[in-house]
């Protein structure tokens, strides 16, 4: 093997990589032991993150929107997905207009969602109220605890169709012939589903979870449209919290001591949880 | 009996149909009527469901089209994230192809590297990545855009694209080998071609990511590259909030992922699913 076309195929994209983000990142981490007069302070910065409240709760705000994001759509894909799948009519026009939600970009989705839940003219009150389901007009975006559930139903709504077509392809790869078997030995949907499409979809289920959780973690663009992390700091996560210091406040020694604590939990996380998943994923 | 069952199953899957599409359909729907709204409009407690003829208006596409500058950060966003999807492509296939057929120390490594890669979020690299370009004078330019966007998707994309080259034959790279083929030879002509589709699918969907990307394009784009997503912020309203005008932006913004979207549909999911079912 000639070293040529491994220098020019691995190592040099890969490193514009490396030079352009890692590179950057680790002069990042030797600038969080200054201040913002460039003055050393060791170990402060870390010291005042530890004390921060907003911090801990964007953090703990993060698992728990990637988690619950990253479930239900998972969970709500899949049965989309099925559902889908045993459509005899209309299943090419559906499989179509799956994507449109997709295409729509978190930040035009999170203005969209401005108007659509504002308390006095959103559609989504006018609905509730006409309906009956609710007495009076609910402040979607106001309301600290309610934000925290519309910013998580408004990912899920815009992204769930897309793990139900990912879904509906992985079902429609099942081979035939083991539901023509099952229907044989007279077997129900119920016991189809439990038997054969929920083992036959595990690797699917697995993935797509992960990499949605993995996604979610992530998150800055609709939760910045929608709410930018109010109100207060209720609807705060990890990545708005880096933003509003680094970007917003100017304090940005401080902002990246953030960011370097963020990517070592993630690196925790990364290695004590999907670790053995991983190597099924490489292998 | 079973009669009765089939009519209730048929029920059923009509009203879930409807239900999906209704669902799918009207967040569009509701882009486009509120933007067709006067501002006043837009602001009242009974909503308008429909553009109606009487009140509608195309008064905010015109606002936004003239004194914002919408149409100068639609095409600095179309053409920042075309070229660098081309550089992301390729870079990420020349790895994905390196980790796969030849075999290298840290080759290993490098995979579980660029699993820890991808699940590291950008927003870590934004305050580093803002103060180097700062000193560098490349804050608020194209070339840093480009260069940005075409790197940040490397480790993502070789991962998306490893399954795909596995599973590619490696007795036709032999062959290729045996007939006399350079290296170089053997990709162009041998492994590209093949892959087309793939090279495809992994191209729209990062094109569509990185357009739709907020977080690079809000920190470090200004006013001279000004990308689309950051500029659908900052329609000034007087009293209220700009409602009809933040719709006809996202609207505008939308309409060209939305056509690649309906083109290329095959595509899109094909690019996700080589990790999914292999």
């Amino acid at each position: 093997m000639t070293k040529k076309p491994l220098f020019v195929l691995f190592v040099l994209p890969f490193s514009l990589f490396l030079i352009s983000h890692t590179g950057p990142f680790f002069y990042g981490l030797s600038l969080s032991f200054f201040n913002s007069t460039g003055r050393f302070i060791g170990l402060r910065n870390y010291l005042a993150l530890f004390k921060d409240q907003t911090f801990w709760n964007a953090l703990q705000f993060t698992f728990t929107y990637a988690g619950v994001v990253a479930v239900v759509m998972t969970v709500l894909g899949l049965l989309l997905g099925i559902f889908i799948n045993s459509l005899e009519r209309g299943q090419n026009f559906v499989k179509s207009i799956l994507l449109i939600p997709w295409a729509i970009s978190l930040t035009a989705w999170g203005l969209l969602l401005q108007i659509a839940l504002s308390q006095q003219f959103g559609v989504v009150n006018y609905f509730l109220l006409q309906t009956g389901i609710i007495r009076e007009r609910l402040s979607w975006l106001g309301n600290p605890s309610l934000a925290k559930v519309s910013v998580m139903l408004a990912r899920v709504y815009k992204d769930v169709w897309f793990s139900a077509l990912l879904f509906l392809t992985a079902r429609q790869n099942i081979p035939p012939e083991l539901y023509e078997e099952s229907a044989l030995s007279g077997a129900g949907p119920w016991q189809n589903f439990r038997y054969i499409t929920v083992p036959m979809l595990r690797p699917a289920i697995l993935y797509i979870g992960i990499i949605l959780f993995v996604f979610a973690l992530q998150d800055f663009d609709l939760i910045y449209a929608l709410t930018g992390g109010g109100p207060g700091f209720a609807t705060e996560v990890v990545s708005l919290n880096i933003y509003r210091h680094g970007v917003r406040y100017g304090k940005y020694e401080y902002g990246i001591a953030t960011s370097v604590l963020w990517s070592l939990i993630i690196l925790g996380f990364t290695g004590v949880v999907f670790g053995p998943l991983q190597r099924r994923v490489v292998e | 009996m079973k009669r009765r069952r089939r009519v209730w199953e048929s029920g059923l899957k009509l009203l879930g149909f409807v239900v999906i599409t209704i669902l799918t359909l009207f967040p569009l729907y509701w882009m486009i009527n509120v933007s067709l709204l006067p501002e006043k409009e837009v602001i009242r407690s009974v909503p308008h469901l429909f553009p109606s003829p009487a009140v509608s208006t195309l008064k905010s596409y015109v606002e936004i089209l003239t004194k914002y500058e919408v149409p100068r950060y639609l095409f600095n966003s179309v053409v920042i994230v075309l070229l660098a999807s081309v550089i992301t492509l390729f870079s990420s296939f020349a790895v994905a192809y390196a980790l796969t057929k030849y075999r290298f120390r840290l080759r290993n490594f490098t995979q579980y590297f660029i699993i820890w890669l991808v699940t590291l979020p950008w927003v870590v690299y934004v305050l580093p990545i803002f103060i180097i370009a700062s000193r560098l004078g490349l804050l608020d330019s194209h070339v840093l855009m480009v260069l940005l966007y075409g790197f940040s998707g490397i480790p993502l994309f070789s991962w998306f694209a490893l399954p795909y080259l596995y599973s590619f034959p490696n007795e036709l790279i032999d062959a290729g080998r045996l007939d006399g083929c350079s290296e170089w030879g053997i990709v162009l002509r041998i492994v590209i071609p093949a892959l087309r589709n793939v090279l495809i699918a992994l191209f729209i969907l990062r094109f569509v990511w990185a357009y739709n990307d907020l977080l690079y394009s809000l920190s470090f784009t200004f006013h001279r590259a000004k990308m689309i997503m950051p500029a659908l912020l900052e329609f000034p309203g007087y009293l209220d909030i700009p409602f009809a005008k933040m719709a006809a932006g996202g609207f505008l913004a939308v309409l060209p992922i939305i056509t690649i979207v309906i083109v290329f549909q095959k595509y899109v999911v094909s690019g996700l699913v080589g990790q999914t079912f292999k």
